[in-house]
C-alpha cells in the first residue's frame, strides 16, 4: 500500500478514499498520523484504550514508536523526553491517569515543549466504564493552564488533534484534546487527507539540543517561566477569539431572549433539542443562537461577552462542575452585563445530559409546552434486574475468589483494586471492604493493617497490570513501616480489563514485539518480602493452604496467583 | 417531518454488538446517509447489559446527537432478551422489535426472569405486528457454525424485511470495510442467510 513517500490513511481500505466513518478514538490516530506524530505513549484507560490498540497495530507502518508506558506519568515523562529531542508525540490516557501523571503536566507547561505534543484525555460521565469518581479533567486545564480542545464529534476529534499539534508547534506548549465517553466512542462520517505523507522515522535519530535555560526548573527561573507562560496563553486566547472552533450557530441581532453556550457533546444535543422543539412547534424557527465553545481553555472571553451583549438569558450547557458557567459570571459582571445565567441551577452536575433534558430545560426556560414523548407503555411495572458485569467463563478469578473470602477469618478487611479484580465488590463476590483507585489495595490495606493491630487482618487484591503500574510503591512502604497484610496478585497475564493490552509481565511490549518479562516473584522478593509464593489457582487445595500459613505470619506476605486470563487462553489456541 | 430514524441495539457484552455497529454506520454512509452513534467499552462491556445507539439522518438531513430520547427508536435490534425488555422505554407504539430468541442468564438467578417469563412480558407490552422473535443465534449455529453471527442474520432480517431502509448492497460495502478478510465471508453468508 506504499506509494514513494505516501501512505493510505489508517482506516480507509484504500487509496484515494477520504471519507469514512470513524470512532472518536480512530479519528484521533488519523489526526495525529497527519500531524506527523512520532512518539506515542500512553496506558490503557477506557474510555481511550483504542488509540494505542490501533497505535499498537500500525505505528510501524507508519514509522511512529509506540509504546504502552508503566504507567500515565511514566508515558508523559517519555513523551517529554522525546519532545525535548524534537520529536513529536502524542499521549493518551483516561482521566485518573491524569491525576497519576500532573506531577510531570505542570512543569511541562513551564518549561514548554520543543516538539509539538497532544496529549488526549478520556473523561466518562456517568462512570459508565470506570468506578472511583465521575472526574471532570477541565479542572487540570486551569490549574496546569494546558490549552484544551473539547471535540463534539468524530470528524472535530481528526480536526482538533492536528489543530492540537499546530497550536504546540507555535507556542511550544503541550495542547489538550479533552473527549468524553460519548465523544471517543461516538461513531460519525470523518473527513481525512487521502494521503499521508511519510518522512523516514525519526525514531533513535533525533538529537537533544542542550538547553538549561528552558528545560531545568529551578528557582528563580522557574518563576520567569510562569510569566511565559501566561503570556503564552494570552496570546493563544487572541487566537481563539477568532478561531472557527468557536462558532455562533445565528446571526446576533441584539434581541434574542435566550442564547446557548455550550461545549463538547452536549453541543450536539443541544442542536438535536432545539430542532426537535422546532418541529414540535410545526417548524417555528425558535431564533436561538448557540455559541459552541471548541477551546475550553484559554477561554475565547471577548467573543463570549460579545455573543451575551444584549440577550436577557443565556443557559450554560455543559457536563458535570460548572466550569464555563462560573467564568460566563465573572465576564458577564466584568463586562456589566446584565444577562441571566441559567446553569447548574436548571441541569444536572451529576451523570450525562442527554436530548430530553435540554428539550425540557428549553422549553421551561421559554414557557413553551411540548409534545410528550410518544411512548409505548408508560405501565412498565417489571423492571428489569440490574445485569452487572460479571467474570468471564473460565476467568482464573473464579477460582481465586470463593478461596479468599473462604479461608478470610471473620474480621478480616479485603481491599480491591482497579482492573478485572473489580467485580470481586459485585454480586455474587461481594468481598470488597473497601476500593479506590490503581495500586491503592495495598497501600490502604498498609494502614489498616498498621491501625488495627491483630483486630483486623488486612488481604488486599490487585492485577498484574495494576502491580506493575502502581502496586509495587505501596508494597515497599508496608515491608519497610512494617504492617502484615497478606497481597494477592491475580496474574492472569495480560492487561484485560481494558481490551487485553500488553504489560510488563508478559514478555511483549506495545506493538507485540519480544520485550524483556519482568518476574513478579523476584520483584517481591527484592523488595523484602519474606513470605512469597507463586500458584495455580486452579490447583485445588493449593490457594487455601498457602493462604492459611501466610495469615499467622507477622510480616508482609504475597501470595501470586497465576493463571491465564480465559479469553485470551482461548484466542492463544486458536491460533 | 420525520428527520432521523433511530435504531437502538440491545444485548450483551461479548455478542458482537461493537462489529455490528461497525457494519452498520459504515453501511448507512455508504447509502448515501448522515449517521451518528454511541456504544460503551470496557467494565460495562465485561458481561454487562450494552446498548448501541444509532441515529441515521432521513433525506439528507444531518444527525445530530448520537443519542435519542426515550419513546424516539423506530427499530430495536435485541441480541437478548432480558436487555430487550429492559430498553422497552426507548419504544413508541410503532417502534418495530426485531429480537433474537435468546436468554443469557443473569449472575445471580431471578425467579421472576426466567427466559418464559420475559417472553410473555415482552409478547404482553408489544404488539403482534411489531414484535418479531428470531431464532438468529440458533440459525448461526445451525447453519455456520457459530452463533456470534446472529448479528449480521438479523441485520440481514431488517434490510431483506425493510425494516432498515438501506440497500443490501450498502451492508455489503461496510462489511467489506468494518470486518477482516479472513471472517467476511461467513458475515456475509449469515447476513444473507437472511434473505427471504
Amino acid at each position: 500500500m506504499e506509494k514513494n513517500n505516501l501512505k493510505k490513511p489508517a482506516f480507509a481500505k484504500s487509496f484515494g478514499e477520504a471519507r469514512e466513518v470513524l470512532l472518536g478514538n480512530e479519528a484521533i490516530v488519523q489526526g495525529a498520523l497527519e500531524a506527523g506524530v512520532d512518539f506515542v505513549t500512553m496506558y490503557p484507560g477506557c474510555p481511550s484504550a483504542e488509540i494505542g490498540d490501533e497505535f499498537g497495530r500500525i505505528a510501524k507502518d507508519y514509522g511512529v514508536h509506540y509504546e504502552i508506558s508503566t504507567n500515565e506519568k511514566v508515558a508523559l515523562e517519555a513523551a517529554v523526553g522525546a519532545s525535548f529531542s524534537g520529536l513529536k508525540s502524542l499521549v493518551a490516557m483516561k482521566n485518573f491517569g491524569l491525576n497519576v501523571c500532573s506531577e510531570v503536566l505542570l512543569p511541562l507547561l513551564y518549561t514548554g515543549t520543543k516538539g509539538a505534543m497532544v496529549i488526549v484525555v478520556g473523561d466518562d460521565p456517568n462512570c459508565w466504564s470506570s468506578a472511583q469518581t465521575e472526574e471532570n479533567s477541565r479542572a487540570f486545564s486551569l490549574m496546569a493552564h494546558i490549552p484544551t480542545l473539547e471535540p463534539a464529534d468524530a470528524q472535530e476529534c481528526r480536526d482538533f488533534v492536528r489543530l492540537g499539534f499546530e497550536i504546540s508547534e507555535k507556542y511550544k506548549v503541550p495542547v489538550m484534546v479533552r473527549t468524553t465517553i460519548r465523544v471517543a466512542h461516538q461513531r460519525g462520517p470523518v473527513e481525512f487527507n487521502e494521503v499521508i505523507k511519510l518522512s523516514s522515522s525519526k525514531v533513535g535519530g533525533a538529537n537533544f539540543v542542550k538547553n538549561v535555560h528552558q528545560y531545568v526548573t529551578l528557582p528563580p527561573r522557574v518563576l520567569e517561566m510562569k510569566k511565559e507562560l501566561l503570556e503564552k496563553i494570552e496570546k493563544i486566547r487572541k487566537d481563539f477569539e477568532v478561531s472557527k472552533i468557536n462558532p455562533t450557530s445565528l446571526k446576533l441581532r441584539g434581541a434574542n431572549k435566550l442564547g446557548i453556550i455550550t461545549s463538547g457533546v452536549s453541543y450536539l444535543h443541544t442542536m438535536e433539542a432545539l430542532r426537535n422543539l422546532s418541529a414540535s412547534r410545526q417548524g417555528e424557527d425558535l431564533q436561538i443562537p448557540v455559541l459552541k465553545i471548541g477551546s475550553f481553555y484559554p477561554l475565547p472571553k471577548k467573543k463570549i461577552a460579545k455573543f451575551i451583549t444584549g440577550i436577557k438569558q443565556v443557559l450554560v450547557v455543559e457536563e458535570l462542575d460548572p466550569y464555563i458557567e462560573r467564568e460566563l459570571k465573572i465576564i458577564a459582571k466584568d463586562e456589566n452585563l446584565k444577562v441571566q445565567v441559567i446553569g447548574k441551577d436548571m441541569l444536572p452536575q451529576i451523570g450525562e445530559l442527554n436530548v430530553e433534558i435540554l428539550e425540557n430545560a428549553i422549553a421551561k426556560i421559554l414557557k413553551i409546552k411540548i409534545k410528550k414523548n410518544n411512548l409505548l407503555t408508560t405501565n412498565y411495572s417489571l423492571q428489569a434486574p440490574r445485569r452487572t458485569s460479571r467474570l468471564c467463563d473460565g476467568c482464573p478469578y473464579w477460582y481465586a475468589f470463593p478461596t479468599i473470602k473462604k479461608v478470610a477469618p471473620e474480621g478480616t478487611i479485603i481491599g480491591g483494586d482497579i482492573g478485572c479484580n473489580m467485580i470481586g465488590g459485585l454480586s455474587p463476590h461481594n468481598m470488597y471492604d473497601y476500593m479506590f483507585c490503581m495500586g491503592s489495595s495495598i497501600g490502604i490495606g498498609h494502614g489498616v493493617s498498621k491501625a488495627t493491630g491483630k483486630n483486623n487482618k488486612a488481604i488486599t487484591i490487585m492485577g498484574d497490570g495494576t502491580f506493575f503500574h502502581s502496586g509495587m510503591a505501596g508494597l515497599i512502604n508496608a515491608v519497610y513501616n512494617k504492617s502484615n497484610p497478606l497481597m494477592i496478585i491475580l496474574d492472569n497475564r495480560i492487561t484485560a480489563m481494558t481490551g487485553h493490552q500488553q504489560n510488563p509481565g508478559m514478555g511483549q511490549n506495545g506493538m507485540w514485539q519480544s520485550a524483556p518479562e519482568m518476574n513478579i516473584e523476584e520483584i517481591v522478593k527484592a523488595l523484602g518480602v519474606k513470605n512469597v509464593k507463586t500458584l495455580d489457582q486452579g490447583n485445588p487445595g493449593e490457594l487455601e493452604n498457602v493462604m492459611k500459613d501466610f495469615l499467622i505470619k507477622d510480616d508482609v506476605s504475597v501470595i501470586i496467583c497465576k493463571r491465564i486470563c480465559a479469553i485470551l487462553d482461548r484466542r492463544q489456541k486458536k491460533q | 417531518m420525520k428527520q432521523n430514524f433511530n435504531i437502538l441495539i440491545t444485548g450483551v457484552g461479548g455478542q458482537g454488538l461493537v462489529t455490528l455497529v461497525d457494519v452498520l454506520t459504515k453501511a448507512i454512509l455508504a447509502d448515501g446517509k448522515d449517521v451518528k452513534s454511541s456504544e460503551l467499552h470496557g467494565l460495562s462491556q465485561r458481561g454487562g447489559a450494552v446498548a448501541v445507539y444509532v441515529t441515521m439522518g432521513l433525506s439528507k438531513n444531518k444527525a445530530f446527537s448520537p443519542l435519542f430520547k426515550k419513546g424516539d427508536a423506530d427499530l430495536i435490534i435485541g441480541m437478548e432478551l432480558l436487555e430487550t425488555l429492559r430498553e422497552i422505554p426507548f419504544a413508541n407504539k410503532n417502534t418495530k422489535f426485531l429480537v433474537n430468541n435468546k436468554f443469557w442468564p443473569l449472575a445471580v438467578v431471578d425467579e421472576n426472569f426466567t427466559k418464559e417469563k420475559i417472553l410473555a412480558k415482552l409478547e404482553e407490552i408489544i404488539k403482534k405486528e411489531n414484535m418479531h422473535l428470531v431464532d438468529a443465534g440458533k440459525i448461526c449455529y445451525e447453519k455456520l457454525q457459530s452463533e456470534v453471527l446472529a448479528t449480521m442474520y438479523i441485520l440481514g432480517y431488517a434490510v431483506y424485511n425493510k425494516y432498515l431502509d438501506i440497500k443490501p448492497e450498502s451492508v455489503i460495502i461496510g462489511m467489506q470495510k468494518a470486518i477482516p478478510a479472513k471472517y467476511l465471508q461467513m458475515n456475509i453468508d449469515a447476513f444473507n442467510l437472511a434473505k427471504i
